[in-house]
């Protein structure tokens, strides 16, 4: 086959890859944002697109499945994601922001002290590839990504590539009608179940491990200096705490005496709940596991935030 | 650096482009720093490691070649394998043991604190090893002559595409390659490479990394999980260490093949054998080649009786399960596996049958043997949990197998695995290069579909292959 033949035949597939690409992106893109079930990120298009809210809390499960924000009003909201840590909830804060749709008074922010000694690697700054639809309109999305290395601004050429990991679900689920709903709140209790206590025996195994790196992620203040000057700009709140533990991990104290005295240089609320005393929280049978209370457990932390944040107020 | 990387592909690009370029005597000299430099991206000192089994085999071989005394020859064999495997037990083998001569001790109330090492297992190792050794046996044998290029005998011990995970190359193949490299890029083999490589990839990303992050949900707590979400993990499991393995196997081919060189195929559709027999000629094929020739027929193969055929096929087949890892979960496998092909033997199972309605029911017997004698014991970490497993799988609830399955059933790994059995199965037939003889249309709407699938689906943290740990 000669040289010229071989060019042609490689620039017809490279076109109409590019085309199908682009045609199969766009229709992604569409998809995408018609969705507000609760997957593929449909909480917080149907939050942008339909909601507003007075107090917004943000974190990971622990605030999913440990803040029900029906306790502080109809006008609060829960819109935490599990796993997703503090790159991942700034950049949300950052999308909101962008949307003009920050809460009006409080922005509730939880941040793990762990996540302090966290390396911006899989642990923390992948998490942010679930938003990759983003990438071409927020810059904190597409900072976060291009730290992954400089083979992400080659994959980002793709359309198709924006709805990696979450893009099947927008064609699945409405082939089956599927369509769960987001809670009104955004609070998703963790029913007790018999196992509750099993679970939480082999948690604090799990979770104590030592942590080897001890020094500090400095991409996470810089993350809460930005959502701070998002908040000033809009004269909103913003509060930051830890939810509690059953039993602390020994390297909780110097990631929280760290906050505390950042939070304090920077003016900024800091609660640390993983040393205030909650009655109630002392039985394990308020706990479905180690880092996370059940249902009865998270009503009694709730209401205990609720009374700390009217006390600061 | 992983193949399933940018950093590999522009490395592959920029290597391929050089060799093109480079005059023929001397390509040699950069498909080995390209080795090098390869495997010290994973960990520079055991880079010494392959120096020192280079080394020993390169001299020993000229040693070989170059005595007529056999006694000496003999000695001269030994010390090479016994080096060869010294590294391999002590960096593979080591703290297993440990962990055996404190068990075995602990049964004669006889207290024992295991000394073990902190050592990482050397990635390759089982596979490079495995060469070197080889070929000392086949210089031993006179099937082969000593290679007195030591640059080219250090470019066959740490050939980048095959250093890792194999597939375990021969020097007669591979050092013929090396010696007579060709002269120029066909391109047939240049299509063949990208698809070999594309392919691999789509398993590796889609399948293998999609079926893995739920298999490992629920294995990862696999005391709270019910029969049939276990059988179903290990369903899946069975999947992705085949897409993994098997993709790695490809891309590695596809990587040889761009600059010119054949490798031996490892995997031949091994879920569709119809016996435990047949499957370990069409899983892996390079290693049970490797076992027959280096361990099974100077055993006696099946010259000494039926006893003695027996015992080899059982040391043969055993040896296979250790080989894989170095924990009590890989001898139950190594067990399981040897005395099933002896039942087979002693059974007298027959080949392959061509009845569509044996085949199927041979075929998904097979497949449901190698789940339970196979796939649980490796992905399991100790007895307990394996047994725990076992005890779950016995007392199985179908509908929870149901529920397990309805509730992934749009997953990615599932769609990866359709793909996959249309791929191989129905459009390839069992050799993913017949793709290339289908019409163009029909190579082009593949091509991107697995294209399209890799950027939808694929798992693009860049997970490390599976059989790294062996």
């Amino acid at each position: 086959m000669t040289l010229k033949k071989i060019t042609y035949r490689s620039i017809v597939f490279i076109a109409l890859l590019i085309l199908i690409d682009q045609i199969v992106g766009i229709l992604l893109d569409e998809k995408y944002q018609a969705n507000i079930c609760f997957y593929s990120n449909g909480e917080v298009n149907d939050y942008i697109q339909n909601k507003q809210c007075d107090t917004l809390f943000v974190g990971s499960s622990r605030v999913l499945h440990m803040i029900d924000a029906s306790i502080f009003g109809p006008n609060s909201m829960n819109l935490a994601k599990a796993q997703k840590h503090n790159h991942y909830q700034t950049s949300i804060i950052d999308i909101l922001a962008q949307n003009n749709k920050l809460p009006e008074k409080l922005l509730v922010l939880n941040l793990e002290g762990l996540d302090l000694f966290m390396e911006n690697g899989p642990s923390l700054i992948e998490q942010v590839n679930s938003l990759s639809y983003y990438y071409t309109s927020n810059d904190i999305v597409k900072s976060y990504i291009n730290k992954q290395g400089w083979q992400e601004r080659i994959k980002f050429l793709s359309h198709t590539y924006r709805h990696n990991s979450i893009g099947l679900q927008l064609f699945t689920n409405p082939l089956e009608n599927v369509c769960p709903e987001h809670p009104q709140n955004g609070y998703i209790p963790l029913t007790p179940t018999a196992l509750d206590s099993a679970r939480l025996a082999k948690s604090l195994i799990d979770d104590f491990t030592p942590i080897k790196n001890q020094r500090f992620n400095k991409l996470i203040f810089e993350n809460i200096i930005h959502i701070k000057s998002l908040c000033d700009k809009k004269s909103i709140q913003l509060l930051i705490i830890d939810a509690p533990y059953y039993k602390n991990h020994p390297s909780f104290k110097k990631a929280s005496i760290a906050l505390q005295k950042f939070c304090k240089k920077i003016d900024v609320k800091f609660i640390d709940f993983k040393y205030e005393q909650i009655p109630g929280l002392e039985n394990k049978l308020n706990w479905y596991d180690n880092m996370h209370t059940n249902e009865k457990g998270s009503e009694i932390y709730t209401r205990f935030l609720k009374a700390k944040i009217s006390a600061i107020n | 650096m992983l193949f399933n990387s940018f950093e590999f592909i522009a490395f592959l690009t920029v290597i391929t482009i050089l060799y093109w370029l480079t005059k023929q005597s001397y390509r040699w000299i950069l498909l080995l720093m390209a080795s090098y430099f390869f495997y010290m991206s994973w960990e520079p000192t055991y880079i010494v490691l392959i120096l020192i089994s280079t080394s020993i085999d390169y001299f020993t071989c000229l040693y070989l070649t170059g005595s007529k005394n056999k006694k000496r020859k003999k000695i001269g064999l030994g010390i090479s394998v016994f080096l060869n495997l010294g590294l391999l037990l002590t960096f593979k083998y080591f703290n297993f043991f440990q962990e055996v001569l404190h068990d075995t001790l602990s049964l004669f109330s006889i207290q024992y604190v295991p000394h073990l090492s902190d050592f990482l297992l050397p990635v390759g190792i089982s596979f490079y090893t495995f060469q070197t050794i080889s070929y000392s046996i086949d210089v031993y044998r006179n099937e082969l002559p000593a290679e007195r290029h030591f640059g080219k005998f250090a470019l066959y011990v740490s050939f980048f595409p095959q250093l890792i995970a194999g597939p375990i190359e021969r020097a007669k193949g591979l050092l013929g390659q090396i010696n007579k490299p060709q002269n120029k890029l066909k391109y047939i083999q240049l299509k063949e490479g990208v698809t070999l490589f594309l392919w691999g990839l789509f398993k590796k990303v889609v399948v293998a990394d999609n079926a893995q992050i739920i298999a490992d949900h629920f294995f990862n707590n696999s005391e709270f999980q019910n029969g049939g979400s276990l059988l179903f993990a290990t369903f899946l499991f069975a999947i992705q260490i085949y897409a993994d393995f098997s993709g790695y196997s490809d891309m590695a081919i596809g990587t040889a093949k761009v600059m010119g060189f054949e490798l031996s195929t490892n995997f031949k559709t091994p879920y569709f054998s119809q016996s435990i027999s047949e499957f370990w000629t069409r899983w892996h094929v390079t290693l049970s080649l490797w076992l027959k020739d280096y361990v099974y027929i100077p055993l006696g193969g099946s010259r000494f009786g039926k006893l003695k055929h027996l015992r080899n096929l059982f040391i043969t087949f055993f040896l296979a399960g250790i080989w894989h890892g170095a924990s009590w979960n890989f001898v139950v496998w190594a067990i399981f596996h040897a005395t099933l092909i002896i039942i087979e033997k002693l059974l007298k199972v027959k080949k392959p049958s061509r009845n569509l309605f044996f085949k199927t029911a041979r075929i998904i017997l097979n497949f449901s043997i190698i789940i339970i004698t196979m796939m649980i014991p490796v992905r399991t970490s100790n007895i307990p949990e394996m047994v725990s497993v076992y005890e779950k799988i016995a007392h199985l609830n179908w509908n929870d197998l149901y529920f397990a399955v309805a509730q992934y059933k749009y997953s990615g790994a599932m769609i990866g695995i359709i793909f996959l059995f249309i791929t191989e199965v129905t459009i390839a037939k069992n050799d993913i290069l017949g793709i290339l003889t289908k019409p163009r249309y029909i190579q082009y709407t593949w091509s991107i579909s697995a294209i399209l699938l890799i950027l939808l689906l694929g798992d693009n943290n860049g997970d490390a292959f599976f059989y790294f740990q062996f």
